[in-house]
C-alpha cells in the first residue's frame, strides 16, 4: 500500500480519461451537474494538483475544476464514487462508470497527498459494514499524526494516537516505519526504567498499554525489533510485568529471566543464537501468553522455527557434536575419563535431549543432517552412558532421546555405513561427510558408529539389558515401545525420508545388501530377513528369559512374579512377533523355547489377576493367528489345560477375569461357527472346539449357565459330529470329520450334507463323499509328512539344543505332557464324580494325539 | 512394582479433604496418582462388565470435568456414602476441571466401594481424550508430565460398561447395540481395551435413542447406532427389563424421557462447556416397584420412584464462564505448610518447573 515519496519528476497524472457524472448536494438533493470526462493533473506553474472534468461532447466545456488542496477529506464509497466536501463547504461527488476509473482518479489522490503536493489531504474508504449497517472507514492516504518521542509525561497522547492507527493499514505501516527510524522502543524502554524507579504507576500502565497495542498492530519487522536484542527483551518483558487490569499484583518475567537458566557444556562461539531460542520460547509462552494475539504469536512463532533451524544446522555443520560425543568414548574398554566429571556428561545428555526435541519438530532435511551428525559422532557411546546411569532421570533422557530418533528414522540408525566394507562412501551425508572420512587422530572410530543394518543388535541388547533390569515403569513402557518400532518390519524396511529426500538410497541400499540391482531394493530398507534372524538368535533368548524359565520350572513361586510389567509386557511383544514377522523365524522361536507354555503358567500361578488377563490375551491373540502349528501346541501342551484352570476358579464369579476367559472361549465358538461369514480355515477352530469339548464338557454345559457361549459350543461341535456319525456309524473318529472343516467352501458342503442326512436320503452320494474324503486325507498325509519335515528344519536351524525334544516326535512329547496334565486335572475340582473325571482324563489321553495328525493334515492342505 | 496394595483410608480422606477442602481444588501429586489407579484397577476387576446395582441409588449424566457442578450435585443429591450414586461417564474432557474431576471420583470410589459407582463412557479413551482437552490440562496442569494422563487413560480400561438397577433397569453410557441381543453376552466380552470403533463395546459407549425412526440406523456420530421405539422394547422384552437409562446426550431441561419413560437420558452437565446455557440433573431412583404410582411421575414421564432432579450451573462457574478459561482452579498464593504430605508437590508446581537452558 504504501508508495515511496515520489521524486518531483514522478508523474502524479492521471493517464486515462474516466467517465463520470459531477453531483452537487443541494438540500438534501444531489443534483446532476453533467456527465464528462474526469482527469488529474497537477499545475505546472503552481504544482498544484486538481480534478478537471470536462464535458463529454464539448471538450472545452469545463464542468469542474477543483485544487486539491487544504485538509479536504475524500471518501471513496461504493466502490465507485468519490465525495467531498470543499473548503467552501459545497459537497460533491464523482460517480464514476467504472470500478476502475474510481480507483485510478483515488490513486491520484494518494499520490497527490504522499507527494506533498498537498500534504494535508486524506482520503478515506468507506467499507459497507457486514451486518449491521455500521459502516468502517479506513484512512487510505493523508497526513499522519506521529507520536512524539516519549517523554515522562506525554505518554497518554502517544498511547492515543498510536491506538488511533491501528484501524489503518496505512496507518500502521507509516507509524511503524517512524517508530524503527527513531528507535522508538529504546526510547520507551529508556522511560520505564525512569518511571519504574521513580515508582511513576501510571507511566507504568500507559507504556504497557502502548506496547501491547504496537503488538497489536501485528507487523513482524516490529515484533522482531522487540526481541532482537538481550537488553530490549528485559525492556519488554519489565513493562509487560504492570497491567492496569490487575493493579495491585505484577508478575516478576525478569526476575524469571535473570534465574541462572543457562548452563555451558560445551564452549560455542555464537550464543546469542541459543540464547534467543530461550528468550524466544519464553515470551510466547510465559510473557506474551496472556494477550497475544493470533497474528503476532505467528510472527514470534516463526520467528522462533527459523531460529532453531539455524541452530540445528550450526549443530550439525559444526564440531561441537563430535566435541560432545567424545565425552562418552569408549576406548579399549576404558572410559573417556580425563577430567570430564559425570555432572557433565550428564548435562550433556540434558543438552542433547533438549536439541533433538527441538529438530523433531524441523524438516526432513535438517532434521536428518542433525541426527546423522550424532549418529557418526558417536550417539550410542553416549547413549550407553546414559542407559547405565545411576539417576533414572538420564536414563529417561537417554531412552527418550533415542526413541525420537528411531521414531522418525528408524533406517538412520540401521543403515549408516559401516566403514569395515569397501563402500566406505556410504555415508548419508551431503558435504559433511569429508570430515569423517578423513581420519582424526584426535577421535578415533568407536564401536557405535559401525552399525550394520544386517546383524548389528547393539541397540535392541541394550534396550533388552533395560527392560529386564529397570525397575522405573515409565522407562519401562517407553523401553518397550522403542523395541517395538526397531522391530517393526515395515519401518525397518521402509523408512520414511527415503523416497522424498534422497535419490542415492536406493544405491545405498544395494550396496548394503551386496547387490547392484537397485531395482529389486528399491524400498531402502534393510535384509530383514537377516535382521530378524539375529534378533531371534541372538536377543530374544535373553529378551524372553523369563517366560523361558517359567516354562521349564515346576515351582512357581511369586519370586518369578515380580517384575510383573516386564512379563506383561512380554505377553504383549509375543503377539506382536508372531502377528508381524515371518513366521518361518518367529514360530519356531516361540514354540521350541516352549515360551507359550510359559505364558499359560502364568494363568496357574499365584500372581496379579491383570497379568493372568494379559496372558489370556496373548493366547487369544495366538488363537486367532488361525496358525496350525501354534494351535496344535496350544493344545498337546497344557497350555489351554492351564488356561481351564484358570477359568474354573473364576467361573462363578461375575467379573473382569471371567468376562476375559468367556471372550476367549467365545472367540473360538464364533471362528468356529460354520454360519459366520469369515473365509479362513475353520480348521484349527474345530481342533480347539473338539478338545474343549472333550475336556471341559461339564464346565461349558453346567458351569457356564449364565451365557450361551458354553452351549453353543457344545452343539457347534455335536452338529459337526452328528454329520459323521450319521456316515460313519461303526466308528466316529475325528480325523475324518475334522478333515472336512480346513476350508469354507467344505462347510458349505457339509452343512448341504446334514440337510441331505436329516431327511435320510441320497445314501450313495454320501458314500462318494466319504470315498472323496479317503482319498483327500491320504494325499494330506503325504503333503503333511514334508510339512512336518520343513517345521522341524527351521526349528533346527534356530536352536540346536533343542533338536531332542524335537526328534523326540509328537508322541512322546504327548506322554511326558500327560503326566502333569492328569494330575493337575484331579486335584481340581472340576468335575464331582470322580469316576468320571478319570474317564474323561483317559478319553483326553486317547483323544489327545488325533489333533496332531489333524494339524499336519491342515498343514499338508495348506502348502498343497 | 513396588506399589502398596492398599492406601488406608486416612490417606483417602487426605486426598478427599485436599480436593473438598481448598478452593481453588488442590491437585494430587502424580506418584499419589499413580497409587491411586493401581489400586482402583486392582478393585475393578472384580467388578462385572455389567454391574448389578440395587435402589435407592442417584444416576449422574455426563459431567466433563465441570467439578464445581459435580460439587453441586453432591450438594443438592447427598454426598456420599449418606446417598448411592451411579455415574454413567465421561467425567473428562470439555470442562476445566477434568483432572479434579476425576480424582474426586477415584478418591470416591476407593473410599466408599459400595456407595459409589462408576462405568465407562466414550470420552473414557485415550484418542478422545487427546482430542478434547483431558490430556492438555493435564499437561498444562503438571507442567508437560503426561505420565498422569497414562495412569487415568490406563484405568478406564478397566471401567465396566453398564449395570442393572434392581435387575429391571439397564444403565449404560450410550445406548444398546445390533450385536447384542442379550444383556448377558455383554459378559462374554473383554471390556479391557480402548474403545474400538465397532461392535458391542463401541455401541454402547456411542449409540443414542431415535424416537423417530424404527431399527437400527447408522449414527451421524460415526461410532454407534441410532435405534428406535420396537428395538428397546425388544431388548426390554427379552431382558425382562423396564426402563433404559443412559446419558450421552445434551439435554436442555437436563434429562428427555422417550417412550413414555421406557429411555431416559440423564445430562449432568449445566451450562454445557460454560455457554450452552442447558440445565443439568440427576436422575434419583428410590424403587423400582411399578405399583405406587404418584403425580410427580407423570410430570416428568417418569417411572414410579424415580424423579429427575434438575439444577444449573453452580455459581462457582462465574470467573471461568467469563474469562472463557479455566482460572479459579489454578493455585495462587496459597501458603502450603511444610508438615503437609503433598508440601514438596505443592511447592514444586507453584514454583514452575526450573526451566533450564543447556548451551
Amino acid at each position: 500500500m504504501e508508495e515511496p515519496k515520489p521524486e518531483p519528476d514522478v508523474p502524479i497524472n492521471t493517464n486515462v480519461p474516466r467517465r463520470v457524472k459531477v453531483y452537487l448536494l443541494q438540500g438534501d438533493d444531489w443534483l446532476d451537474n453533467g456527465t464528462g470526462y474526469c482527469f488529474g493533473e497537477v499545475e505546472p506553474e503552481s504544482n498544484r494538483p486538481y480534478f478537471i472534468v470536462r464535458h463529454e461532447l464539448d471538450h472545452d466545456d469545463i464542468i469542474l475544476k477543483l485544487y486539491l488542496e487544504g485538509t479536504t477529506q475524500y471518501q471513496r464509497q461504493q466502490e465507485s464514487l468519490i465525495v467531498w466536501t470543499d473548503h467552501s463547504g459545497k459537497d460533491l461527488a464523482l460517480s464514476f462508470q467504472e470500478i476502475e476509473g474510481c480507483a485510478d482518479v483515488c490513486d491520484f489522490i494518494v499520490r497527490a497527498q504522499h507527494s506533498k503536493l498537498s500534504a494535508n489531504i486524506s482520503l478515506y474508504y468507506v467499507i459497507p459494514g457486514s451486518v449491521d449497517g455500521d459502516d468502517i472507514t479506513e484512512l487510505i492516504a493523508g497526513p499522519i499524526k506521529y507520536p512524539e518521542l516519549p517523554t515522562m509525561s506525554n505518554l497518554e497522547e502517544c498511547l492515543d494516537l498510536i491506538r488511533s492507527a491501528s484501524s489503518s493499514q496505512y496507518a500502521r505501516n507509516c507509524i511503524v516505519k517512524y517508530l524503527l527510524e527513531q528507535d522508538y522502543f529504546d526510547k520507551l524502554v529508556g522511560i520505564f526504567n525512569q518511571s519504574e524507579s521513580s515508582r511513576k504507576i501510571t507511566n507504568l500502565f500507559l507504556l504497557n498499554e502502548i506496547v501491547r497495542s504496537l503488538f497489536q498492530y501485528g507487523d513482524p519487522i516490529l515484533v522482531e525489533s522487540f526481541v532482537s536484542r538481550i537488553d530490549r527483551i528485559y525492556g519488554m518483558a519489565g513493562i509487560l510485568e504492570y497491567d492496569a487490569e490487575t493493579p495491585h499484583m505484577k508478575t516478576c518475567y525478569r526476575d524469571l529471566l535473570d534465574r541462572k537458566l543457562f548452563k555451558f557444556v560445551i564452549p560455542i562461539d555464537d550464543v546469542e543464537m541459543f540464547k534467543k531460542d530461550f528468550y524466544l520460547t519464553f515470551i510466547k509462552d510465559v510473557v506474551l501468553s496472556r494477550f497475544l494475539e493470533d497474528q503476532a504469536f505467528h510472527i514470534i512463532q516463526s520467528l522462533i522455527y527459523t531460529n532453531q533451524v539455524n541452530i540445528i544446522e550450526y549443530l550439525a555443520k559444526s564440531e561441537l557434536v563430535k566435541y560432545l560425543m567424545s565425552m562418552y568414548q569408549v576406548l579399549d574398554g576404558y572410559t573417556n575419563d580425563d577430567g570430564v566429571h559425570v555432572e557433565t556428561k550428564r548435562d550433556g545428555i540434558r543438552m542433547l535431549h533438549q536439541y533433538v526435541l527441538i529438530a523433531k519438530s524441523l524438516q526432513g532435511k535438517q532434521r536428518i543432517a542433525f541426527f546423522s551428525a550424532l549418529i557418526k559422532g558417536g550417539l550410542f557411546d553416549m547413549i550407553n552412558f546414559a542407559l547405565n546411569d545411576d539417576l533414572s532421570e538420564i536414563r529417561i533422557l537417554g531412552t527418550e532421546l533415542i526413541v525420537v530418533i528411531i521414531e522418525l528414522d528408524v533406517s538412520l540408525v540401521n543403515t549408516l555405513h559401516h566403514p569395515g566394507e569397501e563402500s566406505g562412501d556410504l555415508i548419508i551425508d551431503d558435504g559433511n561427510c569429508k570430515e569423517i572420512e578423513e581420519p582424526d587422530p584426535n577421535i578415533p572410530r568407536c564401536k557405535g558408529v559401525n552399525l550394520r543394518l544386517s546383524d548389528d543388535m547393539t541397540l535392541i541388547k541394550i534396550f533388552t539389558k533395560l527392560m529386564k533390569r529397570d525397575q522405573n515403569p515409565g522407562l519401562k513402557i517407553q523401553v518397550f515401545e522403542a523395541l517395538r518400532i526397531l522391530l517393526d518390519p515395515e519401518t525397518v524396511q521402509a523408512p520414511l525420508w527415503c523416497d522424498s529426500e534422497r535419490s542415492n538410497d536406493d544405491i545405498v541400499t544395494g550396496i548394503l545388501n551386496g547387490k547392484d540391482d537397485t531395482e529389486e531394493v528399491n524400498h531402502g530398507g534393510v535384509n530383514t530377513s537377516n535382521y530378524f534372524k539375529a534378533f531371534y538368535e541372538q536377543v530374544a533368548p535373553e529378551l524372553f528369559e523369563s517366560l523361558i524359565k517359567l516354562s521349564q520350572s515346576n515351582d512357581l513361586s511369586p519370586r518369578l512374579f515380580q517384575d510383573h510389567l516386564l512379563l506383561q509386557q512380554l505377553c504383549d511383544l509375543i503377539v506382536y512377533c508372531c502377528g508381524e514377522h515371518d513366521t518361518l523365524l518367529s514360530r519356531p522361536f516361540f514354540l521350541v523355547n516352549d515360551i507359550v507354555l510359559g505364558v499359560s503358567k502364568i494363568l496357574i500361578s499365584k500372581c496379579k489377576t491383570s497379568l493372568k488377563l494379559s496372558a489370556v490375551r496373548c493366547i487369544r491373540c495366538l488363537v486367532l493367528l488361525n496358525d496350525d502349528l501354534y494351535c496344535q501346541y496350544i493344545i498337546t501342551k497344557p497350555v489351554l489345560h492351564n488356561f481351564f484352570i484358570f477359568f474354573q476358579e473364576v467361573v462363578h464369579r461375575n467379573n473382569l477375569a471371567n468376562s476375559s476367559c468367556l471372550d476367549f472361549l467365545d472367540t473360538i465358538v464364533k471362528n468356529f461357527d460354520p454360519s459366520t461369514t469369515a473365509q479362513a480355515s475353520k480348521y484349527n477352530y474345530h481342533a480347539l472346539a473338539h478338545y474343549i469339548y472333550q475336556n471341559y464338557h461339564e464346565l461349558c454345559e453346567t458351569e457356564i449357565s449364565y451365557v450361551s457361549t458354553g452351549k453353543t459350543l457344545i452343539r457347534l461341535v455335536e452338529e459337526a459330529n452328528f454329520v459323521h456319525k450319521q456316515g460313519n456309524d461303526e466308528h466316529a473318529h475325528m480325523e475324518d470329520d475334522s478333515c472336512d472343516d480346513d476350508s469354507a467352501d467344505m462347510e458349505e458342503e457339509e452343512e448341504e450334507e446334514e440337510e441331505a442326512e436329516k431327511e435320510e436320503e441320497e445314501e450313495e452320494k454320501e458314500e462318494e463323499e466319504e470315498e472323496e474324503e479317503e482319498e483327500e486325507v491320504e494325499a494330506d498325509a503325504e503333503a503333511d509328512a514334508e510339512g512336518e519335515e520343513l517345521a522341524q528344519d527351521t526349528i533346527k536351524v534356530s536352536t540346536p539344543g533343542n533338536l531332542q525334544q524335537e526328534n523326540g516326535g509328537p508322541l512322546d512329547r504327548n506322554k511326558e505332557q500327560e503326566l502333569p496334565r492328569v494330575t493337575i486335572h484331579s486335584s481340581k475340582k472340576i468335575n464331582s464324580n470322580h469316576a468320571q473325571q478319570q474317564l474323561q482324563a483317559l478319553k483326553a489321553k486317547h483323544i489327545l494325539d488325533v489333533p496332531i495328525s489333524l494339524a499336519t493334515t491342515s498343514n499338508g492342505t495348506t502348502t498343497s | 512394582m513396588t506399589v502398596t496394595f492398599s492406601v488406608p483410608r486416612f490417606d483417602l480422606d487426605y486426598c478427599l479433604e485436599q480436593l473438598l477442602k481448598h478452593k481453588p481444588p488442590r491437585l494430587l501429586p502424580p506418584q499419589t496418582i499413580e497409587q491411586l489407579c493401581h489400586m482402583l484397577k486392582t478393585e475393578l476387576l472384580k467388578e462385572a462388565n455389567i454391574m448389578s446395582l440395587q435402589s435407592p441409588i442417584t444416576i449422574v449424566g455426563d459431567i466433563h470435568g465441570q467439578f464445581h457442578d459435580l460439587l453441586e450435585i453432591f450438594e443438592i443429591g447427598g454426598t456420599p456414602p449418606n446417598t448411592n450414586y451411579l455415574f454413567l461417564g465421561d467425567y473428562v474432557d470439555r470442562g476445566y476441571y477434568s483432572i479434579e474431576t476425576i480424582l474426586l471420583l477415584i478418591v470416591l470410589k476407593l473410599r466408599y466401594p459400595q456407595r459409589v459407582h462408576l462405568i465407562r463412557g466414550n470420552h473414557e479413551s485415550r484418542t478422545i481424550t487427546t482430542n478434547y482437552g483431558f490430556y492438555t490440562e493435564i499437561v498444562t496442569k503438571y507442567g508437560g508430565n503426561t505420565e498422569v494422563w497414562s495412569h487415568i487413560t490406563d484405568l478406564f480400561d478397566y471401567l465396566p460398561l453398564g449395570a442393572t438397577i434392581d435387575g429391571n433397569i439397564f444403565a449404560t453410557h450410550g445406548g444398546l447395540s445390533p450385536s447384542c441381543q442379550q444383556l448377558d453376552q455383554v459378559r462374554a466380552l473383554d471390556r479391557f481395551r480402548e474403545i474400538p470403533h465397532d461392535g458391542i463395546m463401541a455401541d454402547l459407549v456411542w449409540s443414542d435413542p431415535d424416537p423417530e425412526i424404527m431399527d437400527f440406523k447408522l449414527s451421524p456420530r460415526g461410532a454407534g447406532y441410532l435405534f428406535g421405539y420396537d428395538i428397546i422394547t425388544k431388548f426390554c422384552r427379552e431382558n425382562d427389563l423396564i426402563q433404559l437409562v443412559r446419558a450421552h446426550q445434551l439435554c436442555n431441561e437436563g434429562y428427555i424421557s422417550y417412550w413414555g419413560g421406557q429411555c431416559l437420558t440423564v445430562w449432568s452437565a449445566p451450562n454445557y462447556c460454560y455457554r450452552c446455557g442447558n440445565k443439568a440433573s440427576v436422575l434419583e431412583i428410590t424403587h423400582s416397584n411399578m405399583q405406587s404410582k404418584t403425580n410427580t411421575e407423570k410430570q416428568q414421564q417418569v417411572l414410579p420412584g424415580q424423579y429427575f432432579n434438575v439444577f444449573d450451573a453452580s455459581p462457582e462457574n462465574d470467573i471461568d464462564t467469563e474469562s472463557g478459561k479455566g482460572v479459579n482452579g489454578f493455585i495462587t498464593d496459597e501458603n502450603v505448610n511444610d508438615s503437609e504430605i503433598f508440601a514438596d508437590f505443592f511447592k514444586s508446581i507453584h514454583r514452575g518447573k526450573q526451566a533450564e537452558y543447556f548451551l
